[in-house]
C-alpha cells in the first residue's frame, strides 16, 4: 500500500517529487511513509531509468509479451 | 479476479511451467520424476478450481457443459478433485518415507484450502481495496505456485531455508501471473478492442491502484468511466490515460520488477542447484523481461 501511495505522490505531487531527489529517505519519513529495503530500492533504480508519468501500459504490455 | 491459468496448458511457451514441481525437486537435488503423483494432483486440482471459478463468476460456459448448466460442471469439479487426492496417495507408493509423504500431502491439501479461503475472499469483496487485492493475489495464485514449488522441494530436502526459498520462488512466480493476467485486460484495453469487460476491469491491479490512490473526486469519475462501459475510442483512452497519469504504469513495472527479483531471491536463499536452476531462472525471465 506504500509503494502505491509514494508511487502516486511522485506522480502528482511535485513538491514531493522534488524532495524525494535529495533525500528519498527524508522525504519518506516527512510524509509518515515507510517502504521496505526492496520496495526503496527498486523504487530508486526504476526512477533512474523512467519517469513516473512517462510509462505506458503498452511499454509494460510488450515486456510481457510471452504471457500477455 | 480469476485463477487465470488457461496459458499454462493451452499456450506451448508456458506449459513449461507445468513442470514447476520436477523442476524444484531437481533443483533441491532430487529425481524429479518423483514428482509425477504431486505434478498429476496439482494440475488435476487447477482444472478443478477453474471449473468451479466459472461456475462462481457465471461466465460464458466451456462448451462440455453449456447444454448441461453448472450442476454438470460441479459434478465434474468434484471428481477432479477426488482425482487429485487420489493421485496424492501415489505418493505412499512412491516414496518410502511415510512421514514426508504425509507432510507433502498435508501440506498441499492445506494449500488448496488456503485458495478456497482466497476465492471465497474475492467473491465476497464487492470492490477489493489494494490490500484486499494483494491478499486475494496471495490467496489464490500465490497459494497455488508455492503449493507446487515447495511440495516439489520437499521430495528432496527437509531443510527449512531451502524449502522456504522454494516456496518464495513459487509464490512470487504466481503473484507475477497474476498481475501478468491483469495486464492482458489492460492491453485489450490499450488496443481498443472490443468485447473488453470494462466492469471486470475493476479487479485488475492498475484499476485496483487508481481507485486506492485518487481523491474521492478522481475516484468517481474514474468509476463512473469504468461503469459507462463505454467502447468509445476517447472513453478507453481516458481510462487508459487516468492511469498512467496517476503512475499507474509505473507502479505495475516496479511491482514486477519486485517480485521478479523476489523470486530469485528464492531461489538463492533455496541454493538451488544447476541445471535446474537455469532453467528455473529462465522461467521467470520468460514470463516477464525485466527493465
Amino acid at each position: 500500500m506504500s509503494l502505491a501511495k509514494v508511487v502516486h505522490q511522485l506522480s502528482t505531487d511535485n513538491d514531493f517529487a522534488s524532495q524525494w531527489k535529495t533525500d528519498p529517505e527524508g522525504t519518506l519519513a516527512k510524509r509518515g511513509l515507510r517502504l521496505t529495503t526492496e520496495e526503496l530500492a527498486f523504487l530508486k533504480t526504476g526512477l533512474k531509468r523512467h519517469d513516473v508519468n512517462e510509462v505506458r501500459l503498452s511499454d509494460i504490455v510488450h515486456k510481457a509479451r510471452n504471457w500477455a | 479476479m480469476r485463477l487465470s491459468l488457461d496459458a499454462l496448458l493451452n499456450k506451448p511457451d508456458n506449459q513449461d511451467l507445468a513442470l514447476l514441481p520436477g523442476l524444484c525437486c531437481q533443483a533441491a537435488g532430487g529425481n524429479g520424476l518423483e514428482t509425477n503423483p504431486i505434478t498429476a494432483a496439482w494440475l488435476t486440482c487447477y482444472a478443478a478450481a477453474r471449473i468451479m471459478d466459472s461456475v462462481e463468476d457465471r461466465d460464458e460456459p466451456d462448451g462440455w457443459w453449456a447444454e448441461n448448466g453448472p450442476a454438470r460442471a460441479i459434478s465434474a469439479a468434484t471428481g477432479l478433485y477426488f482425482t487429485a487426492n487420489l493421485a496424492l496417495g501415489r505418493l505412499d507408493l512412491t516414496l518410502d518415507d511415510p512421514l514426508r509423504s504425509y507432510q507433502i500431502r498435508d501440506g498441499m491439501l492445506n494449500r488448496f484450502l488456503e485458495m478456497s479461503s482466497g476465492q471465497h475472499l474475492d467473491l465476497s469483496l464487492p470492490q477489493p481495496s489494494l490490500d484486499q487485492y494483494w491478499r486475494i493475489a496471495q490467496g489464490k495464485s500465490g497459494a497455488f505456485f508455492e503449493m507446487a514449488c515447495w511440495a516439489g522441494a520437499r521430495l528432496a530436502s527437509d531443510q527449512p531455508e531451502v524449502l522456504e526459498g522454494f516456496r518464495q520462488y513459487g509464490r512470487q512466480v504466481g503473484l507475477m501471473i497474476q498481475m501478468l493476467d491483469d495486464l492482458k485486460d489492460m492491453q485489450w484495453l490499450d488496443e481498443q478492442k472490443p468485447g473488453l469487460d470494462l466492469k471486470g476491469l475493476t479487479r485488475s491491479l492498475p484499476v485496483v491502484f487508481v481507485l486506492e490512490v485518487c481523491t474521492e473526486m478522481e475516484r468517481e469519475a474514474f468509476r463512473g468511466l469504468l461503469e459507462k462501459a463505454s467502447p468509445q475510442p476517447e472513453d478507453l483512452s481516458a481510462i487508459t490515460q487516468i492511469i498512467e497519469s496517476n503512475g499507474g504504469g509505473f507502479y505495475l513495472l516496479t511491482e514486477l520488477d519486485l517480485h521478479r527479483q523476489l523470486a530469485l531471491d528464492g531461489l538463492e536463499q533455496a541454493q538451488a542447484l544447476p541445471p535446474a536452476r537455469g532453467l528455473l531462472e529462465a522461467l521467470v525471465d520468460h514470463l516477464y523481461i525485466p527493465t
